[in-house]
């Protein structure tokens, strides 16, 4: 800060410290309330659910501490496999599909054309729409008899889609919903790297022969490489955490078979009022989501400092 | 130009265009246009696709769903009041970590950096017996308070990318005419980012706006949003209502789609500063 003082009066006493007082503290003051407030609501929540796990919590009582048991018993539990299985195969697909269709979209989109910005909005519409109202817009479309999609497979005479009872038809609806309501997210990210790409990269490509194949595979992917990788994690972290889209669809059903570690998280705590058992649960998606976005967390804290700043 | 515009590229382009765009939009068209058929023509067989519009969808509406008027005003509260509430929590802290570098600030950034990648269902789980102890349970604050933790680490990274743009010479330049901290603060950073405060607001307000999760978890009786009350409708005992549910769901659609459109200059440059939250 040393250069800020330049216009300051010739400094006395104990005014003169005080002065430096505030100037040292003042940062620190603007960031405080931002960061009190997480650890108020995330850091903290966070420790207690790490206590919480190791013991059998009940509403009204002492909390007893049971040791790893609530974990011995949630890897025991029938529906954990099938919920750890189910999470990672969600997971996977939708985030090949969101970041596949993404980066197909942006490709697409990104050579200059008429209409181009209507075009980009009218791709970001499933951004803004809410995942209850795609949920209410997919079923409806894919309602046995009255569904849009049905009238159009019985007419090409395929067999209708019954998505509540047969458990691929569940889960292809489940992914395939998803990937409509997230897929402009990494459209976006992706799209908005390719057009920072330099054009005389393709110019020369093309004076020296190259198709527009080549040009893809050896200039536009290895250039938006990083943009696929943001892309990715963040497609990553927001599938593992996800509850509202089978919930609200399913709520795990049929019979189970579509339970998450978020659905059974969410059954165990409030359904059953089984608090620490709903804690080891949370416990095993936060280590897992950090072990992921670990990478992530590194590369964005050493690009987030490398800018000059003030008093340096 | 990028790529070469050869006759198969633009027959692939059109193509793949086309069936994204019908992707995207057709399912949206869609449930507008069925909002406004009569109740007996949505479950027409072959779905008519040319009709006379009516409103009776919105007039069954209040009777098939009584709270959701009510539901669409408390979703607008709280992503109001959240967005408020994140842009005043991040504003000053991201002007601390564009402008000064300290240990603590270090600190402080990393753990918002770590904070963003926790999975908010987690957090249901410890803080459902707080919040019922001391009466957010039922209450839009816990709403609001939730929505803004999970994005004031996002929103002041925004505001420091977008403060970074600003010229320290600026501040210097008011320094010697003998502007305070919180003057160069106030009159020249802010005036200079406004559209990072704009796209915070925005990224919060959305979010807000769309959020289940939470909203179904932590809302009672007088304080459901729009986005639970539509999940009510569409888990009933009995049959589905489709006609009132689209009614419904244009409703709480429309609004957000207008605003998307409205500032999407703002989006845009938000989300090119990076990844951006759910």
């Amino acid at each position: 800060m040393n250069r800020l003082s330049k216009g300051d009066r010739v400094p006395d006493g104990l005014s003169f410290r005080l002065t430096r007082l505030w100037r040292h503290s003042f940062p620190n003051l603007l960031i405080l309330p931002a960061t009190l407030f997480l650890v108020v609501l995330i850091l903290l929540p966070a420790i207690r659910t790490v206590i919480m796990s190791f013991h059998e919590v009940t509403h009204g009582l002492d909390d007893v501490f049971v040791g790893f048991n609530n974990y011995a018993r949630m890897v025991q539990h029938r529906a954990f496999g099938t919920a750890f299985w189910n999470t990672l195969f969600f997971t996977a697909t939708t985030v090949i599909g969101e970041v596949g269709l993404g980066l197909a979209a942006a490709v697409l989109l990104s050579t200059r054309f008429r209409a181009q910005k209507l075009l980009i909005s009218l791709v970001m519409v499933p951004y803004a729409v809410s995942e209850v109202v795609a949920i209410i817009i997919w079923r409806y479309m894919v309602e046995p008899r009255v569904g849009i999609i049905n009238f159009l497979l019985m007419n090409m005479g395929i067999e209708q889609i019954q998505w509540a009872t047969q458990i691929n038809q569940t889960w292809m609806l489940i992914i395939i919903l998803r990937i409509w309501v997230r897929f402009p997210f990494s459209f976006l990210i992706i799209y908005s790297s390719l057009i920072g790409v330099p054009k005389d990269l393709y110019e020369s490509a093309f004076i020296d022969g190259a198709t527009n194949w080549q040009a893809f595979r050896r200039i536009s992917l290895p250039l938006v490489g990083p943009a696929i990788n943001v892309a990715s994690i963040f497609a990553f972290m927001f599938a593992f955490r996800n509850f509202a889209t089978v919930w609200i669809l399913t709520r795990g059903g049929p019979v189970g078979q579509t339970e998450l570690l978020s659905t059974m998280l969410y059954r165990q705590a409030f359904r059953h009022w089984r608090f620490g058992f709903a804690s080891a649960i949370a416990v095993v998606m936060t280590v897992l989501t950090f072990v992921i976005a670990a990478y992530y967390v590194r590369g964005m804290f050493h690009s987030m400092f490398g800018q000059r700043r003030m008093g340096e | 130009m990028t790529y070469q515009r050869t006759v198969p590229m633009r027959i692939f382009r059109g193509v793949g265009v086309t069936l994204i765009l019908v992707f995207t939009v057709f399912p949206v068209a869609f449930l507008f246009a069925s909002a406004f058929k009569h109740p007996a023509e949505i479950f027409q067989f072959p779905p008519s696709l040319i009709f006379r519009p009516t409103l009776q969808n919105f007039f069954d509406l209040p009777e098939e769903a009584p709270a959701f008027l009510m539901s669409l005003r408390n979703s607008a509260i709280v992503a109001l009041t959240a967005s408020i509430l994140t842009v005043i929590l991040a504003v000053p802290a991201g002007y601390a970590l564009s402008r000064h570098r300290r240990r603590f600030l270090h600190a402080s950034a990393f753990f918002m950096l770590l904070v963003r990648m926790y999975p908010p269902i987690v957090l249901t789980v410890p803080l459902f017996p707080v919040f019922s102890a001391v009466g957010l349970v039922d209450n839009l604050w816990a709403l609001i308070l939730l929505y803004s933790a999970l994005f004031v680490s996002l929103c002041t990274w925004l505001m420091k990318v977008y403060m970074d743009e600003v010229p320290v010479e600026l501040e210097e330049a008011a320094t010697i005419d003998g502007a305070n901290s919180w003057q160069r603060l106030t009159r020249i950073i802010l005036p200079l980012s406004v559209h990072g405060v704009v796209a915070t607001a925005v990224f919060v307000s959305i979010f807000s706006w769309k959020e289940y999760t939470f909203a179904y978890i932590f809302t009672g009786a007088r304080t459901q949003t729009a986005p639970v009350i539509l999940d009510l409708m569409l888990t009933p005992l009995t049959t589905v209502s489709w006609g009132p549910i689209f009614a419904a769901s244009t409703l709480q659609l429309f609004p957000i789609l207008v605003f998307v459109w409205l500032i999407q200059t703002y989006l845009t440059a938000g989300m090119k500063t990076g990844g951006v939250k759910e």
